[in-house]
């Protein structure tokens, strides 16, 4: 008896998307609670966006990176019904900058696959999350790197922001961040308190209201610790 | 003195030519009426060509289809499956193959109407029969012809339908549907349809193009019924579509599975609207097209691919499992 079922790719009636790529630190230094935290902040950030009324699982494209040693694509922008996400390991040093600028390229990718197949889309964003700072053979490259970012920010291209945990240097996260989006403190480990506030704010984004009102608007003690450590 | 010039076409090829009687303006005059004449000419031929050979659907790949032996004869997928936590299933279909023949039926009964599953299966059966009949008499058809009997046939099952309701002392409202038939002849695919669904078919470059344009009322989910049909409405109610030319492939379907198998919500170009762009999937129509190649190359009987095309409607992607419509899809590939 034949058996092999049918299977297809569901045809995609797009709403108007938003890429976010998550560009995370997974050096050694994120071990224990902090990678469990994050671990469970994304699972939870993907069951918020499947769920979500709003209809957020058609609009947000996710796509994740992560730095340590090596700078790895974890997921290509997917929605959040077809991103597979595995709980993330830690592993050796902290290769931010490669990190960050492999982000800007996957964002930069993906809207160019938009515009080739003539969707319209929001800006992307490209969050970054770190508990310390980068590898001393790249701290060289981070005034290139701060420049890139301000390129991209006023030239529209992508929104970067830059979430630093407990043992961050706040100041390296100030040197490559926009003024119009600086970089936070993550009060504690409250992985899931910002990805929620993320989702609420690419939400609102996504019904039409600009960035920095979004980000008011969402604004949320409960993560966010401020600028200073 | 410059001599005027002007571009015409003589028989197989263009000019210019040099006008010599420069002082003869009617002659002149002549000339370049005709001229207008043939671009005009030119003009609807080259709208002619582009009906019969649309452009690439921009933005899908193409998806290749691997041919089927051709004494495979016509192969297909159809099911009707009801929608998630739906007690009972309103769609019905069929699907008439005789020799290079391939008819496929759908109908969908309103969800809130108290018999539409009884309409939906009496279209069904009554179009089929009448279809098989003009087969076998080897009827020939031209698009004035189609049109002619799509709507004929169409009429005479609501007319049918309405007398044996009314003999049964029932409520002949209570019996709507929508309807849609592909005809996939020798030389012609050709589609007639009231209502809501999809319908489309492969073109030689590749490409599923839709044969069909939904009703769609202002409401979410408004559309005709077969009910509704009567002489006078019929031109406006029973839409036609014609296509002179021999195709691979054909595909029918209820609104149900439709965004899964179509690009039916997408913003405009300007990213203000949401538009319905009407598109097949090709990458999807065209996998499920080559896994019922790949079955046919295996010899699987119609009732295992049935159970298996049932199964994939009932729960084969996310969208599919969620959908609370009725999903029936068909899908017939020429050997």
């Amino acid at each position: 008896m034949y058996e092999k079922p049918f299977e297809a790719e569901e045809a995609q009636n797009y709403s108007q998307k938003c890429c976010v790529a998550l560009v995370l630190d997974t050096s050694s230094s994120m071990a224990d609670k902090s990678i469990d935290q994050l671990n469970f902040g994304i699972q939870s950030f993907l069951k918020e966006i499947r769920a979500d009324a709003a209809n957020l699982g058609q609009i947000l494209e996710l796509g994740i990176i992560t730095f340590d040693t090596a700078v790895t694509r974890v997921s290509e922008p997917k929605l959040a019904e077809s991103l597979n996400f595995k709980p993330l390991t830690v592993n050796g040093t902290t290769m931010m900058v490669d990190g960050v600028r492999e982000g800007i390229k996957m964002v930069g990718q993906r809207k160019e696959w938009y515009k080739s197949t003539g969707q319209p889309y929001f800006r992307p964003w490209v969050i970054m999350i770190t508990d310390g700072d980068p590898d001393s053979d790249q701290q060289g490259e981070l005034p290139k790197l701060s420049a890139e970012i301000r390129q991209g920010m006023d030239g529209e291209d992508f929104w970067f922001m830059a979430i630093g945990v407990a043992g961050a240097k706040m100041s390296t996260l100030e040197l490559i961040s926009h003024e119009k989006m600086e970089p936070r403190k993550l009060s504690g480990l409250k992985f899931s308190e910002f990805f929620r506030w993320l989702s609420s704010t690419i939400a609102d984004v996504a019904k039409g209201q600009n960035v920095s009102d979004a980000m008011k608007k969402n604004s949320d003690d409960a993560w966010d610790g401020g600028f200073k450590i | 003195m410059s001599r005027p010039t002007i571009q015409v076409k003589d028989n197989q090829s263009w000019g210019p030519f040099v006008i010599k009687c420069t002082d003869c303006a009617g002659h002149l005059a002549i000339i370049q009426k005709n001229a207008a004449r043939i671009k005009e000419l030119e003009s609807k031929v080259e709208a002619l060509n582009l009906l019969l050979s649309p452009p690439a659907v921009p933005g899908q790949p193409v998806v290749s289809v691997d041919a089927v032996p051709a004494e495979a004869g016509w192969v297909h997928l159809k099911a009707s499956v009801a929608g998630f936590r739906k007690p009972i299933l309103q769609d019905a279909h069929d699907l008439v193959i005789e020799g290079d023949n391939a008819v496929l039926i759908v109908c969908d009964g309103a969800g809130s109407l108290k018999h539409s599953k009884a309409g939906a299966e009496f279209v069904v059966k009554h179009l089929s029969a009448k279809f098989l009949e003009l087969i076998k008499a080897g009827e020939a058809f031209t698009p004035e012809t189609w049109t002619e009997r799509a709507r004929t046939l169409f009429l005479e099952a609501t007319e049918v339908l309405k007398s044996k309701t009314q003999a049964d002392r029932q409520n002949f409202g209570d019996f709507g549907c929508t309807c849609i038939v592909v005809f996939a002849g020798p030389d012609f695919v050709a589609c007639a349809h009231v209502g809501d669904g999809r319908a489309g078919y492969l073109d030689a470059a590749g490409h599923w193009l839709a044969l069909m344009t939904p009703h769609k009322g202002a409401l979410a989910n408004s559309t005709v019924f077969m009910t509704m049909l009567e002489p006078a409405s019929l031109e406006q109610l029973v839409r036609v579509t014609f296509i002179p030319a021999r195709t691979r492939a054909v595909v029918a379907l209820s609104d149900g599975p439709e965004d899964v198998c179509w690009l039916v919500s997408t913003f405009n170009a300007a990213g203000q609207v949401i538009i319905d762009p009407n598109e097949p999937s090709n990458e999807f129509l065209g996998k499920i097209a080559n896994q019922l190649a790949a079955a046919t190359a295996k010899n699987v009987s119609q009732n295992a691919l049935d159970k298996l095309w049932q199964d994939f409607l009932t729960g084969g992607t996310p969208k599919l499992k969620a959908q609370v419509d009725d999903k029936t899809l068909l899908l017939a590939l020429r050997g």
